[in-house]
């Protein structure tokens, strides 16, 4: 077994309490909240139906049928998302500066361990890419759960049942998160993901320099945004237009590599040579 | 082992999840039918080149945009990622073109008005320039002119400052035609008077030599001004019919004035029709204007009656209970040619019908396809009226079970239909 | 032998080590003597590979310190290296997962030694248990050389004596170590060697024993001579 699955195991175990609380929440609010709002709207068509004394047909004209959209814009539903981002995007920083900074300095430990640094680097980002992957595919196999929750809840006259991809692409977060096609999906976590390289190289180089090191890291992240730019930058100046949309595809999908390379590059580096507990 | 099941079991939900996403919706098509044009035996040569382009629902109310061929039914949305992302949605001929001359189209407009083509060249003439920062002024505008040897795939590439008529807002190309290395360039500039609420719009033609790279000529052909500032009911228009480049020679631009009134109807559409009309032809090779003496019963009423100009023919035609009444009128005779009325498949309304003239062919469809209804294509000679072509849009089963429809937008000709 | 040679560190403005050279050997407890903010746990860090220096070199027997290294030498600093909700048997199940130099045995015999209890959570020990289980952490590995940055700070007086037994049972014999301290009192009669540092260099390194038998002086009389003056 080797010694970065050895961390990433270590890293993983280190988080999963938080972890499971974060999927837990999810599954809570997400179930829960489908069977209120379906309720809530039944509630409206009970009293404009029995009360008021609309009929079925009028009220649909006017109030619109019940569908998966409804559910997905409620904090029930968007809610656990929003927490379980905010986490993550909290432990991209937690999970180094944690073992600098908590009681019992373990980044003594990591630094001496007889393996490459690199793995310490590597592990960390390997966790938070699980987690994160972890998260959205619980996402997956929660929709169709929750679709027939609202069938179970809402009659079949007032419903408007949606397929999954119609409930992704209607969803924008969704979009973002579960792309249609694996090149999509390759493009969006793949600059995810960069940016994750480029934060813990920004965060090394804060604890290779300390306060220069805080300009360091912005100065870097700030050039490899730019860098990431540049292609689409130059075109525009240069010549707009001549990139065709899938040409324009791979150049990103090129950018992240190289920018990733480079951070994790100059990530070991320091890793190796300058960091100091 | 077992302390490392948190993170095997973690890896291996992840990933049967994702797979289990993406792999089935690798043959994506679901339950779309697959649509072929089928044509009678004698008449193959047409059919090879037809091409229909519309919109199939079914009962979701989703349309899905395809192109139908002889070879069979192409759906935008069944294309790759990639090829989603670099071909255009409901543009066929600029698609086209890029799959040709992939260079050459970079960075170009997609208006298929930009260009010219023929056997041996592929032209492209804009109007370029710096946007202002209020937004709707132009500054320095020029011409870009991009011409493209297909034998030799010489390429002459450039820019020609317009300094002369340099005053407008916005430039849009019309009509683009290349005779003896002098490329004919009809254009509009028109300015928008804020202060004053005035539309101005002047139709130049231009003449650009090639070989030299300079503009050889500029005439004003017709201008019109709109006060939009006032009461909408009532407006002169000046509209040009222009034709297809690359066929034929064209010899002239049709101009129609004509007092417009919009009309709302109970449906809540708006409908325009047109009186008083006009019609003016200019000559491109003499640069002389002559107003076309056309009988008022031809004339067009609404934008639904269409006019279509193909070589020295301007087309009238006017749908109703399902006919076609279609004449021409030869501009250099300035008479008369034709007048056919064609019958068109059983329909509810008019607007049900779909015909359009491309190459000098008249064709007819029904404009909504369902499973029950005629899906015939016919393709007449519209001055003779002799029926050419035969075919029908066939549709595979899972039509029927869906009770879906397929709008057509636009029937035409790939590249590479000779003289027939 | 481990070979330390003008180690240069800056802090800011702040010169901490201005050319310290050294070499400990193995087998001898060498002790690094010196006020607080002398430099002495810089040293420990740098020789690890925690810290970087600005100059000079640390080579152990003859070679640099890469990641192969830490099977043959253990740094034990004075706050314990593992996580607090960790148990005894699970920080040790961590150490024998990632060093191939882990001898659990040994581990054993030390947790009965120091009668603790492999199931305690590291967070719930108290300060003279908790370093002793640090201290397990680094002697249960099979390295030649040990570190140990101010083993005694702290610590209860009857978990300083156990720890001062470990330094003459065969947990230590024939390893090389470097320890840091400015408590001598506890150890004087245990070190080889002795470094003075002050003002970021070495101001007097000595063999303890060689000094006894010549100048009959104890390793604190050298210290009062050379700092009180």
């Amino acid at each position: 077994m080797s010694n970065y699955l050895k961390l990433v195991n270590f890293e993983l175990n280190r988080f999963i309490k938080l972890y499971m609380v974060l999927i837990g929440v999810t599954i809570v609010s997400q179930l829960v909240g489908a069977v209120l709002v379906s309720r809530r709207y039944l509630k409206d068509v009970n009293q404009a139906i029995y009360e008021d004394g609309m009929s079925q047909s009028s009220f649909i004209e006017q109030f619109g049928q019940f569908s998966f959209y409804d559910f997905g814009m409620s904090l029930w539903f968007v809610g656990p998302i929003a927490l379980s981002i905010v986490v993550l995007l909290i432990y991209v920083f937690f999970i180094w500066y944690r073992d600098w900074f908590a009681k019992n300095t373990f980044i003594y430990r990591l630094l001496t361990l007889p393996t490459a640094r690199l793995n310490v680097y590597l592990s960390k980002a390997t966790t938070i890419f699980l987690m994160v992957l972890g998260l959205v595919a619980l996402q997956l196999i929660l929709i169709p759960i929750e679709s027939r929750v609202l069938e179970w809840m809402v009659p079949l006259d007032f419903r408007n049942d949606l397929s999954l991809d119609q409930i992704i692409e209607q969803l924008h977060v969704m979009s973002v998160l579960i792309p249609q096609s694996i090149l999509q999906f390759i493009r969006n976590f793949g600059i995810g993901f960069m940016s994750v390289f480029i934060v813990f190289t920004a965060i090394l180089l804060e604890r290779s320099f300390k306060w220069k090191g805080i300009l360091l890291g912005i100065l870097y992240g700030a050039f490899t945004i730019g860098l990431y730019v540049l292609p689409g930058v130059l075109e525009s100046l240069i010549s707009p237009g001549y990139f065709y949309q899938s040409e324009k595809f791979f150049i990103a999908i090129a950018m992240v590599v190289i920018i990733s390379s480079l951070s994790i590059w100059l990530g070991r580096l320091l890793l190796k040579y300058k960091v100091t507990v | 082992m077992k302390r490392y099941y948190k993170l095997i079991s973690l890896s291996l939900f992840t990933i049967v999840v994702w797979a289990g996403f993406f792999i089935p919706s690798i043959p994506a098509s679901g339950n779309q039918p697959e649509f072929v044009i089928k044509t009678q035996d004698d008449q193959k040569e047409l059919g090879h080149h037809l091409v229909v382009s519309g919109d199939y629902s079914d009962n979701d109310n989703i349309s899905k945009f395809l192109t139908i061929s002889e070879e069979g039914s192409d759906y935008f949305s069944d294309r790759s990622y990639l090829s989603q992302k670099e071909m255009l949605y409901a543009n066929p001929g600029a698609e086209q073109l890029i799959k040709d001359y992939r260079n050459f189209m970079r960075g170009k407009g997609y208006d298929l008005k930009s260009f010219y083509q023929d056997d041996t060249t592929l032209a492209y003439v804009e109007i370029d320039s710096d946007i202002n920062f209020r937004g709707y002024e132009s500054i320095n505008p020029s011409f870009q002119v991009d011409v493209l040897d297909k034998e030799t795939k010489d390429r002459t590439t450039f820019e020609l400052k317009l300094t002369k008529n340099s005053n407008f807002d916005y430039g849009d190309i019309l009509f683009v035609q290349l005779k003896e290395n002098e490329l004919q360039v009809v254009a509009s500039l028109s300015s928008f008077d804020h202060e004053k609420g005035i539309d101005s719009e002047e139709y130049h033609l231009f003449a650009i030599d090639v070989e030299n790279q300079e503009l050889i000529n500029d005439e004003l052909i017709l201008e019109n001004e709109e006060n939009i500032t006032e009461s909408q009911s009532e407006w002169q228009s000046l509209d040009v019919i222009s034709a297809e480049t690359g066929e034929n020679d064209q010899n002239y631009i049709v101009f129609m004035k004509s007092v417009q009134e919009a009309e709302s109807l109970p449906n809540g559409e708006e409908r325009i029709f047109m009186k008083d009309s006009e019609f003016i032809a200019y000559n491109l090779e003499s640069k002389k204007q002559s107003k076309l003496d056309i009988p008022e019963e031809i004339q067009p009423e609404d934008y639904d009656d269409s006019l279509h100009l193909e070589g020295n023919n301007l087309y009238f035609s006017k749908l109703k209970n399902n006919e076609l009444d279609m004449s021409s009128y030869d501009i250099s005779e300035q008479t008369i040619a034709s007048e056919q009325t064609f019958s068109t498949p059983e329909r509810d309304t008019e607007e049900s019908t779909y015909y359009g003239i491309e190459h000098g062919y008249l064709i007819i469809a029904g404009r909504y396809i369902t499973n029950e209804s005629d899906a015939s294509i016919i393709i007449y000679d519209p001055k003779s009226a002799e029926k050419i072509y035969d075919g029908e849009i066939s549709a595979d089963d899972k039509m029927k079970a869906v009770k879906g429809e397929l709008a057509i937008h636009d029937i035409t000709f790939t590249v590479g239909l000779n003289e027939y | 032998m481990i070979e330390v040679t003008n180690m240069q560190k800056k802090f800011g403005r702040k010169k901490v080590l201005q050319g310290v050279s050294f070499t400990a050997n193995k087998g001898e407890i060498t002790c690094l003597i010196g006020v607080n903010g002398a430099g002495k746990t810089t040293i420990l860090n740098a020789i690890m590979n925690l810290t970087p220096l600005n100059s000079g070199q640390v080579l152990m027997d003859g070679q640099l310190i890469n990641k192969k290294s830490y099977e043959k030498i253990t740094f034990i600093p004075d706050a314990i290296t593992m996580l607090p909700q960790m148990r005894i048997k699970e920080a040790m199940q961590f150490m024998a997962d990632f060093y191939k130099s882990w001898n659990q045995q040994r581990a054993n015999e030390m947790i009965s030694f120091f009668k603790l209890n492999k199931e305690d959570k590291i967070s719930t020990l108290s300060k003279g248990n908790t370093a002793k289980v640090n201290l397990l952490l680094g002697l249960a590995l099979d390295v030649d050389y040990i570190l140990m940055d101010e083993p005694f700070s702290g610590i209860d007086i009857f978990s300083r004596e156990q720890i001062a037994d470990v330094f003459t049972s065969h947990l230590i014999e024939d390893r090389g170590v470097i320890i840091t301290t400015h408590e001598i009192n506890d150890i004087e009669h245990l070190i080889d060697k002795a470094i003075l540092l002050g003002d970021g260099q070495v101001i007097k390194q000595f063999n303890a024993e060689e000094i006894r038998e010549q100048e009959g002086k104890s390793v604190i009389d050298v210290m009062r001579e050379v700092y009180i003056k």
